[in-house]
């Protein structure tokens, strides 16, 4: 365990020695802000428009602001991730320093947990400076605080699930923009996978769309918490952490 | 302290090391020498736990490096062919970092640092960026690395390596120092290193070793004495009849092969030409007479040429 904090603690602040730390958070927090504004604007527009001829007689601020810029921070995230991950395992092998790794007395899992962490940490981060968004809401009132955080667990389980598996990626070979291309890649394609699924109900739309990464999420961010997407998410980033600890002991025994 | 037997490291076909067998005392200082892709590295490697061998056992301080990897990597220090240091990190956060990953006490750790500092002379440098250091001093930072939880084996991977002139008089003159509180293994390509440092020398070549002694002894023994491999049909009484020939030294049973022999004899023609007749007159059976092709000579050769 003081293995996992050492090498979290060291990854972390290499995330801010290094500027992509707050390059990520900056373009990040910048983009969010922008459609936050964007759909608050939009929704006060319309509820004046509602004040002046009536009609119905409350606006819901989560349905209108907050849905959709969770939803959206799940995309924009999806664009960031491969920023993170990219450099983590692949550097350490590059600079030869995963030598000084596995020849210290810690466990190969401890390094995994430990790099996961630290990106997990930062993305923490990310995440709790947008939380200012539902504070600014709370001034127009009416806002369902447990329904929002429900959702930020959402995106919080959908971006572990990403970090997991842009780690596994970055174990796969010293070269970062290697990395960095094939975890966007595949961030992609779990993004539009459920695209071909269509209206339809057959197995494979079903199917196609219990796969896709994105479609998880919309239960959260709707407050509902479902046990099946959940376990979805948990196996999803254990799978990663798992082929990533693989690879990295596959590189011993080579 | 280390105790290597029957080592194998294969990749697929290619034995990287083969049937690697010696021991290291207490205190002492080995160097482990050969060309390079003699197997030195890999050698290492499985000493320090990083991969497993192919078959065949090694120990440190009495715990095997593969069943009792972390009371064993907790016991060496290792400084790879590459320092593995992070360039966007001062020397002091480095060191404190190695030293917790290396398992050293909370309450000992600063005073861990210190001490390495010290010894590796990197006062000057401790709150500078690795990246920004010269090469001589990345060195030393690296050997600080393998320093820090004051290890009772070092294992250095050819430490001078790139370094100028004057960065390697100054790494030797460090390692020298080390002698008697640690015991020390290092690697070379380089003759004149492992005489300046060494007390024993392992010399070995395309994955087996070809002597173990030290470097007084081992440069007597060059340019004395020949080694035939012969193999006969009929070996008995070959052993006393090849000895009684002028010229031979010592022969031994190959216990591996059945009917052959190992004759050490002078470096003379004549002297080979009498062991032929020899086994043809007794109606021995040759199978087979070779010269052994890897002697210490031209491993010599090769490692004197090279520098």
């Amino acid at each position: 365990m003081r293995n996992v904090v050492a090498i979290a603690r060291k990854d972390l602040k290499t995330y801010f020695v290094t500027p992509i730390g707050y390059l990520v958070i900056t373009v990040f927090v910048g983009i969010m802000s922008w459609m936050f504004c964007a759909a608050l604007f939009e929704f006060l527009k319309r509820s004046q428009a509602f004040m002046q001829f009536g009609g119905m007689s409350e606006m819901n601020v989560n349905a209108m602001v907050m849905q959709p810029v969770l939803g959206n921070m799940a995309v924009i995230f999806l664009f960031l991730v491969s920023l993170l991950t990219m450099r983590l395992l692949a550097e350490e092998r590059k600079m030869r320093t995963l030598e000084l790794l596995l020849t210290s007395p810690l466990h190969p899992v401890e390094l995994v947990l430990g790099k996961f962490l630290s990106a997990l940490l930062l993305f923490s981060i990310m995440l709790a400076v947008t939380f200012v968004y539902p504070l600014i809401l709370m001034i127009f009132g009416g806002i369902d605080l447990k329904q929002i955080l429900v959702g930020y667990l959402g995106v919080f389980l959908l971006g572990a699930s990403f970090l997991s598996f842009g780690l596994f990626i970055s174990a796969l070979t010293e070269n970062q923009i290697t990395a960095g291309a094939l975890t966007f890649g595949l961030f992609l394609f779990f993004w539009i996978i459920s695209w071909l699924s269509g209206p339809g109900d057959s197995i494979g739309s079903q199917l196609l769309s219990y796969i896709s990464i994105i479609d998880h999420l919309s239960n959260f961010i709707r407050g509902l918490v479902d046990t099946k997407d959940i376990v979805y998410y948990v196996s999803f980033i254990t799978l990663g952490l798992f082929l990533t600890y693989q690879s990295i002991e596959s590189y011993r025994w080579r | 302290m280390i105790s290597v037997k029957n080592l194998t490291k294969q990749y697929g076909n290619l034995h990287a090391i083969d049937n690697l067998s010696f021991e290291v005392e207490r205190g002492e200082i080995v160097g482990l020498l050969g060309p390079n892709g003699a197997g030195k590295t890999t050698t290492m490697r499985i000493l320090t736990g990083f991969m497993p061998a192919t078959s065949g056992t090694a120990e440190v301080c009495g715990f095997d490096v593969f069943e009792a990897s972390y009371e064993v990597k907790r016991r060496i220090g290792y400084l790879p062919e590459v320092p593995p240091l992070y360039p966007e990190m001062t020397v002091q956060e480095y060191l404190i970092y190695v030293a917790t990953l290396k398992a050293v006490p909370k309450d000992q750790k600063s005073q861990a640092v210190s001490r390495v500092v010290e010894k590796c002379r990197l006062g000057e440098v401790q709150k500078r960026l690795i990246g920004h250091l010269s090469k001589g001093y990345q060195q030393r930072v690296g050997l600080a690395q393998a320093l820090v939880h004051d290890p009772q084996v070092l294992i250095l991977d050819e430490p001078t390596v790139g370094l100028d002139p004057k960065q390697i008089l100054e790494i030797r003159s460090l390692i020298k120092d080390l002698a008697g509180g640690h015991t020390v293994i290092l690697s070379t390509h380089i003759l004149p290193e492992v005489t300046q440092m060494c007390r024993r020398i392992i010399i070995i070549n395309e994955g087996k070793i070809v002597a173990v002694d030290t470097y007084d002894r081992l440069s007597s023994q060059l340019r004395k004495t020949d080694k035939v491999e012969i193999q006969l049909r009929n070996p008995q009484g070959a052993l006393e009849k090849l000895k009684s020939i002028p010229g031979v030294i010592q022969v031994a049973r190959d216990d591996q092969k059945q009917g052959a022999f190992l004759v050490e004899c002078r470096v003379d023609d004549q002297v080979r030409d009498e062991i032929s007749k020899v086994v043809v007159q007794n109606n021995m059976g040759l199978l087979e007479m070779r010269v052994k092709t890897v002697s210490l000579e031209d491993v010599f050769l090769k490692l004197t040429t090279e520098e």
